[in-house]
């Protein structure tokens, strides 16, 4: 039975970068093997090679996004802006962060009439591709270009079009024109610039079939695509990619002469090719499991270094409100105070996840500390059952007085079999409760595709969510994007909340610039969230990053920036 | 024989029709179209783009208007492009297969010979150590999943002693780094196939063992291996050929879990892959690929029946 | 099964204490609440505080990675493993060799037809098929949601309907070659009805192959059913099963290979146990094992 199909699926909704390290760069003094000489086959640590779990399906840096070419790509290029790993937004490719304080950024009339923004940008006089040519405002201008032809297939639409014009000042500066002014005016994270000499005539010739004809996907290895620190040497598909110093860097040397990144997807598999030598290290952006990587600590600390760093991956239950049980808010405090989370994260996760108090994440500063989080009190759970008319029953379940019993499904993503396992510790607490949870779990696919996004599921449903720093939650939490037939299911407010207040805060945070005044705003929201819990949180997830003894420097971010793009921070320490 | 031949190609035409026909029903029938899966997995991307993405890989039209779309395609070898590696399917195909075959044909042949050779000697002393060792063998070999018998093989010759990588294709040319390579992933399908020849063998060539005639030419102190091998074999070969056409007419469709244990990109990824991604294109042609392998293997199987069958010729 | 061919099976020791151990695993499975109650534990309940704990007389193999008894979970699981594997590999082999028989006897267009269908099956890729398989939801349908026996039902229907290709390839191979012996053709030549000549001289013939070729694959069949659990098709947690206790193990391999170790153990047994009783059925069986024997 050769050809039965074991389902290999990975963690679905997220994959995500994870983790900052305590730690400040390393120390410049030390000696480093950096430019090695050619001479000596003892020359140590001139490669590097990383194991991931997945090979990226294209090379272009704005045509589908997916972890593992973030990671890849982010050795061989760089963003003009970009979240760093204090969650602050820093300049890559350009020279200074344009706010409205030091002028650069003006808030100005859109022509459609709404209040927008022009924001200039400088990139960087050292910007160069690969092959000598330097990095100029042509190359941005035909990203946006090609990006706002829908037939290209770049994403995300509503980025291209917002930002409505571009004025080239000189080769290197420009200013964009954004039809709407948000309190992230100045990020164009998003926003890659593409070598206009090589990739323009082959957009020009055919835009439509330019994802197919792309240099990135065609002639992945030309040097003028690439202008980070590494260019893209080799490439085995659906194997390895292999990357050589870019020689027209001119940043900070990186460490490495070539560093090899495999794909390895079965994590059991990428865990013996670690143990066995074949891979220096896994990058936790796309690596172990974290109980994996736990019981691989135990036997294997002495050879290599651990690093776990929460992220921005929030693991939740989802509440269908439709159902009768759950409308009553009661009944879902009772839930909440039901679930012992310090327990689950001490227990299956050693501690290393940090519960959630609510969707935002306890780094990312608007965290509120004063806000209630939920706690573990069995007997407030009882007593709130008790209260909504629940009492236990014979069989310990409990029941309303129309004889109903209290009993509810629980979904998640089939096949991943860490929230199997929170799953049946979750029945089980609740089960203390006098709750009823009936397990039925599906495929990735089905289960979102289906029966989370047109709200099918009868009762909770696990899942997570991943977001950036400071990310407003408006299709997950806003009443109009509840998803609906009439609206062909858009919108991601699965739990089918509505909260009059809820909504204005959400339309109203992002319009609101100073920082100072949003913070009592994203407290009410916190407040809301925790006190009607549409969803109850769980906790966020974290990444395992799993390093060689004498790799030093590398900075996991816990967002969505892989910690491959502070690349020529790394070091090989004797 | 050619209107066997003749009679089969019509059949397997109809047969691919309908296959590729169910096929592209199916994948079009899953829930969750990856490209939602996408929106919900990305903060930044909205239902816009949702339906902008859709257009652009023609997901907007019905599924009929695409089949046909594909079919006449198809007809002219036009296969089309990947959705997923923005590549001809044809060429992501190749490159797969060639992965594939470098470790499946090996792997075949091996078990078939290791298989078919125990089998025999199992049959030839019934209830004997060596029988019995036999089929512990190949009892091991069908009741050892091949991501455990893998795994295991990997701790004790990669991580233990070193000896062999872990997994994956070999970064420099040449010949030895190769089979360094295959060895494991080789072994691991050479012990799992063995199996069912083994089996076969054993009971088939019991039974043509115990035929009347044999025994008889065995009494009177005929050569036993010339009888074994040159009367009894032939005779149990029906059922091991057919085993053998089922064997190889999966040759093409890969193997899922020894390739994710050894980090192989062959045919079984890129096939899985190309349905989760509703990769049409490629998903259709890998499907055609098989199918034809298929039924050109059980053609084989039929054709080597009606050869080998002694009491046919009789 | 006549007087003889019992005595036969009776003279097949492996096959003999097979049944035994297979009644065994068989009673232990029926008998998992009694023992539940002894040991005083609940198989379904998670103790975070007791996982991976190792064997001791309260846990005799130790504890799961909810800290749940390792023993009871084997016992449940065996439930739900026993019947898939063997329930499975029957309806297989009834179904193979039924196709297999009336292609070989009918031959023509039903032969051309059904093997054809065959190949197909073989050819066709099975994922797309679970998925949405996975997506019908069993309320819509008017069928109980979460009925254990409805899942157990669709495990095996599911592996039926790719499982029956290869017993009716042999079944037709081996029937086709029976058919052209003289002693076969002698009685359809004398009139028999093709119901006789089947079931007189075709079926005791490809009896062994059919047996060999369907207990090969109850080891698969068990293991294939954690890969439709994988797919949400199989049984849901918290319910137990020897594959999905063995997939569960996978990733902590290293760390914890005991928890591979035995549901592994159970199903190599149930394999030679399933394996070596067909074997004694296929001796026991054959028609000419009265003469040889003789």
């Amino acid at each position: 039975m050769r050809r039965a199909a074991l389902a290999v699926f990975a963690a679905c909704l997220a994959t995500a970068p994870a983790a900052a390290q305590p730690r400040e760069a390393p120390a410049p003094s030390s000696a480093q093997p950096r430019e090695a000489p050619a001479s000596s086959s003892a020359q140590p640590r001139d490669q590097l090679t990383i194991g991931i779990t997945q090979f990226p399906s294209t090379f272009h840096p704005a045509i589908e996004n997916m972890a593992a070419k973030s990671y890849i790509l982010g050795l061989a290029r760089r963003p003009m802006t970009v979240y760093d790993a204090d969650w602050q937004l820093t300049c890559m490719l350009c020279v200074r962060l344009p706010t409205i304080e030091n002028g650069d950024a003006v808030p100005e009339t859109a022509p459609n009439g709404n209040p927008g923004i022009r924001v200039t940008y400088r990139i960087r006089d050292d910007a160069t591709w690969g092959d000598g040519a330097p990095v100029t405002a042509d190359d941005l201008v035909f990203s946006w270009t090609a990006g706002r032809e829908p037939t290209t297939g770049m994403g995300p639409a509503e980025f291209y079009r917002s930002l409505h014009r571009i004025e080239v000042i000189d080769a290197r500066t420009l200013t964009l024109h954004f039809d709407k002014l948000t309190f992230a005016y100045n990020a164009i994270n998003d926003f890659h610039p593409l070598p206009a000499r090589l990739e323009k005539p082959v957009w020009e010739a055919d835009p439509r079939g330019y994802r197919t004809r792309t240099l990135y996907d065609r002639e992945t290895t030309n040097p003028g695509l690439w202008n980070g620190p590494y260019r893209v040497t080799g490439v085995q598909a659906g194997a390895s990619v292999t990357l050589e110093r870019n020689p027209a860097w001119r940043g900070a040397a990186p460490a490495f002469r070539r560093i090899v990144v495999r794909t390895i997807e079965n994590t059991t598999a990428l865990e013996a090719a670690l143990l066995a030598g074949q891979i220096d290290m896994i990058g936790g952006e796309l690596g172990l499991a974290l109980d994996q990587a736990l019981a691989l600590e135990k036997r294997a600390a002495n050879r290599f270094r651990f690093h776990y760093q929460p992220g921005l991956i929030y693991e939740h239950l989802d509440v269908n409100l439709d159902i009768p049980a759950l409308q009553d808010v009661r009944v879902r405090r009772a839930l909440s105070a039901a679930i012992d989370r310090r327990q689950i994260v001490d227990r299956l996760f050693e501690g290393r996840q940090p519960v959630a108090r609510s969707f935002v994440n306890p780094l990312d500063w608007m965290a509120d500390e004063s806000v209630t989080a939920p706690e573990f009190d069995l007997a407030l759970a009882r007593r709130l059952l008790d209260e909504a008319g629940w009492r236990p029953g014979p069989d310990g379940i409990r029941r309303n007085a129309t004889g109903e019993r209290l009993s509810l499904e629980l979904m998640t993503t089939a096949g991943n079999r860490s929230r199997e396992l929170v799953q049946q510790v979750l029945q089980g607490m609740w089960r203390q409760a006098g709750i009823e949870v009936r397990i039925r779990n599906e495929p990735p696919r089905v289960f979102f595709g289906e029966t989370v996004s047109r709200r099918r599921f009868q009762g909770l449903a696990l899942f997570a969510w991943i977001s950036s720093p400071e990310n407003v939650p408006r299709t997950i939490l806003h009443s109009s994007e509840i998803p609906r037939e009439e609206t062909n299911w858009s919108g991601q407010n699965y739990t089918g909340f509505r909260n009059a207040e809820m909504d204005e805060l959400i339309e109203r945070i992002p319009l609101t610039l100073e920082k100072e005044e949003r913070r009592p705003m994203w407290r009410r929201v916190q407040e809301i969230y925790t006190s009607e819990l549409p969803v109850l949180p769980l906790f966020f997830r974290s990444d395992a990053h799993v390093w060689p003894r004498w790799l030093d420097g590398v900075r996991p971010t816990g967002h969505l920036a892989p910690s491959t793009l502070w690349v020529e921070q790394w070091r090989a320490t004797q | 024989m050619l209107r066997l031949i003749g009679g089969r190609l019509v059949q397997a035409a109809i047969t691919l029709a309908i296959l590729s026909f169910a096929t592209f029903l199916l994948i079009g029938l899953m829930p969750g179209d990856p490209i939602d899966l996408a929106i919900a997995g990305d903060p930044r991307l909205g239902a816009e783009d949702a339906a902008r993405m859709r257009a652009l890989h023609g997901l907007d039209q019905p599924l009929l208007a695409r089949y046909w779309a594909w079919a006449t395609g198809a007809l002219q070898g036009e296969f089309g492009f990947s959705r997923l590696f923005a590549k001809p399917a044809a060429e992501v195909l190749g490159d797969a297969l060639i992965a594939s075959l470098a470790l499946l044909l090996p792997a075949t042949f091996l078990s078939a010979g290791i298989g078919i050779t125990l089998g025999v000697l199992a049959a030839r002393k019934p209830r004997s150590a060596l029988d019995y060792t036999v089929n512990v063998i190949a009892f091991a070999g069908v009741s050892l999943p091949s991501f455990w018998l893998g795994i295991l093989l990997v701790i004790l010759f990669a991580v233990t002693l070193g000896w062999l990588p872990a997994g994956g294709p070999p970064d420099a040319p040449g010949i030895i780094p190769w089979l360094r390579h295959l060895a494991l992933p080789m072994l691991t399908l050479t012990v799992l196939g063995l199996a069912g020849y083994a089996r076969q063998t054993r009971a088939a060539m019991i039974e043509a063992l115990g035929d009347p005639w044999i025994r008889t030419a065995l009494a009177k102190g005929a050569s036993e291996r010339r009888i074994v091998l040159g009367h009894a074999f032939p005779n149990a070969a029906v059922p091991i050929v057919t085993v053998a056409a089922l064997d190889f007419a999966t040759l093409v469709s890969g193997a899922l879990v020894t390739e994710a244990v050894f980090a192989w990109p062959g045919m079984g990824k890129t096939i899985y892959d190309a349905i989760l991604g509703n990769d049409y294109n490629l998903a259709l042609l890998a499907l055609l690929l098989s199918a034809a392998v298929t039924l050109a293997a059980s053609l084989a199987a039929d054709i080597a029946q009606l050869a080998i069958d002694p009491r046919v010729r009789a | 099964m006549n007087g003889r061919a019992w005595q036969r099976f009776r003279g097949h020791h492996a096959a003999v204490a097979s049944v035994f151990l297979l009644a065994l695993i068989a009673a232990a499975a029926l008998a998992a609440p009694l023992v539940a109650a002894a040991l005083g534990h609940d198989p379904f309940m998670p103790d975070l505080f007791k996982r991976y704990e190792p064997a001791s007389a309260a846990h005799p193999l130790g504890t799961d990675e909810l800290g749940r008894d390792l023993l009871l979970r084997l016992l449940y699981g065996a439930r739900v493993s026993l019947a898939v594997g063997l329930v499975a590999a029957l309806v297989s082999a009834i179904i193979g060799t039924a196709v297999g028989l009336a292609a070989a006897w009918f031959g023509g267009a039903l032969d051309a037809a059904l093997m054809r269908l065959a190949d197909g099956l073989l050819a066709l890729p099975s994922l797309p098929l679970l998925i949405v398989l996975a997506a019908v939801d069993p309320a819509r349908l008017g069928l109980p949601r979460g009925a254990m026996w409805f899942d157990l039902a669709r495990i095996v229907l599911i592996i039926a309907v790719f499982g029956w290709v290869k017993v009716a390839r042999l079944a037709r191979a081996s029937a086709l070659s029976i058919l052209r012996r003289d002693y076969a053709r002698a009685a359809v030549a004398l009139g028999a009805s093709g119901g006789r000549v089947l079931w007189r001289h075709v079926a005791p013939n490809l009896a062994a192959h059919v047996t060999v070729a369907s207990t090969q694959t109850v080891g698969a069949v068990i293991l294939l059913e954690s890969v439709l659990s994988f797919l949400g098709l199989g049984i849901q947690p918290p319910l137990p099963s020897w594959g999905n206790m063995l997939a569960g193990a996978q990733e902590l391999v290293f760390a914890a290979p005991m928890a591979a170790v035995w549901p592994g153990m159970m199903i190599f047994a149930t394999v030679v146990a399933t394996n070596f009783i067909g074997d004694g059925l296929a001796d026991a069986l054959d028609p000419r094992a009265e003469m040889v024997r003789a």
